[in-house]
């Protein structure tokens, strides 16, 4: 997916704004010109002049604020795999302190195998050894406090 | 004790040996996988080297990513997929060769090469870094804002994509290393009331995000299988090498030197040195004919230039701690971990530290010969290894790793907003590498600039007011203002004869 590059002109020119603007009231450094604010406001003003230049050069080459969807973007299942992919991390996220790393991670494995068209049997019977044998390397050896939950005391 | 013997110690010590050779494995692994590069092999390496000691921790991406380089080149010569960028230079070559049956002297010469490049590589690096370390010991902050400068401008323009886009990338770096309380007036800076984003954006999981999360995201979404291996059984990788040697050992030396030059430039790494020199051969062979035939002499200099790159990208990393590449980017940020502070100093509190790393360095670089031959022997079962099957398990990796490095999900959540960022970048012809220096040096460079400015009273001139500071900073302008006259007068000359 591409988008035209007057289009991420406009979008680099109000983050630029935005964060000059949010940076601008912070404070200096005692007896100081200089702060928190100089740096900030320094990248804000030249996201600023960043973006007005891709918008310039986007509308002088033409097509600046189309999207085209080439390659695999023409497929919608491509974009669902992606769409998949971010939910299931995401649901990892929200889910793993109360059910736990085998389990939260067992179905992030089993959601992202089948989201790579990997077969629901093998899936099924890679997602618990693989979790497994990654909750067995960082959580036994490497001793990360992964999330116990159920079935904590398998590994 | 001397600090030298000591270092042999550290290097000796059987756990460190063992974490050299599981390294080398899973460096091959990577490299030999198309899609998956020496920068990913290194965030993924991170969260584990996370729990070691300074030196098992940089021996195994020092070993990881010399492997991964080379290797790199297997799927290129057997497939005509480049394992990482760094093989894309020399890859439809490789591939000619095997095409006429001659993958195993395509793939020999590459390692053989590969090795040349890599010692070579190391050799300016335990020559060049503890003499500029002097040098650089004088610096003030003035001439650490001009070299982070330079090493910025060199990334934004020696990027392949375009200057404009490079620094809306840089940009992007900079503004997410403002993030936090870590800053000159000790403020909190777009932290939205929360408290983990007071620590600031966590380096290593925002670098599993950019470059191992988005290549995943990239696995996703493709259409196409990856092809089988073309050649048959391969043997007989060794034969012919020494003559092949005598034969280009010019072009070694020169791709070497070419390759730990480039590496050195703040912001350029493996790859570029690898297109360059594979350019260079070219121009200067007798033969150009051959080039894109099957010929083993472009892949002789680019093949030591890449790996040449890869010990010279450590020397500013060391003596600055600027990076001169995405793989001593990641570096960096583990040297502040273990309490390595990259920098001149580095060479007087821990010259044991530095000799066993330069002692990894030729290490790593030795056994890529018996190591490279078994990747060579094996690859074949590396290639069948199916996608669908090794993106989730990276996948999983990165959850875990991006969560040991901060003990929550603050970590997964930044990896993942990262990983988004850096696809839709990518997508659109936005480098990710300049972002991965400006979240690197962002920290140092404001750091540099507000004490400077401080010391200073707000007089832009007393930054050119010491020699190499001035120097520096004429260089840095140089290379800002130079190509833009270039332009104007290549529009001049353009419109002349039309008018």
């Amino acid at each position: 997916m591409r988008v035209g590059d007057a289009a991420i002109g406009v979008l680099v020119v109000l983050l630029g704004l935005a964060v000059a603007i949010t940076a601008w009231p912070m404070p200096n450094l005692p007896n100081q010109s200089y702060g928190a604010a100089t740096f900030p406001v320094a990248i804000g003003t030249c996201l600023i002049g960043l973006g007005a230049v891709m918008v310039i050069t986007g509308v002088a080459r033409g097509g600046g604020f189309t999207v085209a969807l080439e390659g695999w973007g023409r497929a919608p299942s491509s974009w669902l795999r992606l769409l998949a992919l971010v939910i299931l991390i995401v649901a990892f996220v929200l889910t793993a302190h109360a059910v736990g790393f085998m389990v939260a991670g067992t179905l992030l494995m089993f959601g992202m195998l089948l989201t790579f068209r990997c077969g629901v049997l093998p899936a099924l019977l890679i997602a618990p050894v693989a979790t497994y044998a990654v909750a067995w390397a960082f959580g036994n050896i490497l001793r990360v406090p992964l999330p116990r939950g159920i079935l904590s005391s398998l590994w | 004790m001397s600090d030298l013997s000591t270092a042999f110690l550290l290097v000796a010590d059987p756990y460190v040996l063992f974490v050299i050779a599981a390294s080398a494995a899973f460096g091959l692994f990577v490299g030999s996988i198309p899609g998956l590069t020496a920068t990913m092999a290194t965030a993924l390496l991170v969260p584990v080297t996370f729990f070691m000691d300074p030196v098992p921790a940089i021996a195994a991406i020092v070993t990881a990513t010399a492997m991964a380089i080379f290797s790199g080149d297997i799927p290129g010569c057997l497939l005509r997929i480049p394992g990482t960028p760094a093989s894309a230079a020399y890859c439809d070559e490789a591939y000619a060769m095997t095409r006429k049956g001659q993958a195993e002297k395509a793939l020999g010469t590459s390692l053989i090469f590969s090795v040349i490049g890599g010692l070579f590589g190391t050799t300016v690096l335990v020559l060049a870094a503890p003499t500029l370390a002097n040098f650089a010991l004088s610096f003030s902050s003035f001439e650490y804002f001009w070299l982070v400068c330079l090493g910025l401008s060199c990334a934004v323009f020696i990027s392949p994509a375009s200057p404009m886009k490079g620094l809306v990338s840089l940009f992007i770096g900079l503004l997410i290393a403002t993030v936090g309380i870590d800053n000159p007036a000790g403020q909190p800076r777009f932290t939205f009331g929360d408290y983990e984003l007071l620590t600031g954006v966590p380096f290593i999981p925002a670098m599993i995000g950019l470059f191992a999360i988005s290549e995943v995201m990239r696995a996703a979404v493709a259409r196409s299988t990856p092809p089988k291996p073309q050649a048959g059984a391969i043997s007989g990788i060794f034969s012919g090498q020494v003559a092949n040697v005598k034969r280009y050992w010019k072009q070694g030396l020169r791709g070497s030197v070419l390759g730990t030059a480039i590496g050195a430039l703040p912001g350029a790494g493996a790859d570029i040195a690898a297109w360059i020199s594979y350019a260079i051969s070219k121009r200067f062979s007798k033969t150009p004919e051959k080039f894109g035939t099957g010929h083993e002499e472009g892949l002789a200099e680019a093949g030591s230039a890449n790996n040449g790159a890869l010990s010279g990208a450590w020397i500013p990393a060391l003596v600055f701690g600027i990076p001169g590449d995405s793989i001593t980017a990641v570096v960096i940020g583990v040297l502040y971990v273990k309490g390595m502070n990259p920098g001149p100093t580095i060479f007087i509190h821990n010259p044991e530290l530095i000799h066993a790393v330069f002692i990894v360095f030729f290490l790593a670089n030795l056994i890529l010969l018996p190591f490279g031959w078994l990747a060579i022997k094996l690859s074949k079962q590396a290639l069948r290894v199916p996608p669908r099957v090794l993106m989730p398990v990276i996948l999983m990796f990165c959850v875990v790793g991006a969560f040991a490095i901060t003990n929550s999900m603050y970590g997964v959540v930044i990896a993942l907003c990262l990983g988004v960022l850096g696809f839709f970048m990518e997508e659109n012809g936005f480098p990710v590498a300049p972002a991965i220096l400006g979240l690197v040096l962002g920290p140092m460079l404001e750091q540099n600039f507000i004490t400077s400015l401080i010391k200073a009273d707000g007089s832009m001139l007393a930054f050119f007011e010491r020699p190499i500071a001035g120097g520096l900073g004429v260089v840095t302008i140089a290379l800002w203002v130079v190509p833009i006259l270039f332009l104007i007068i290549a529009r001049r000359k353009r419109m002349a004869p039309a008018a």
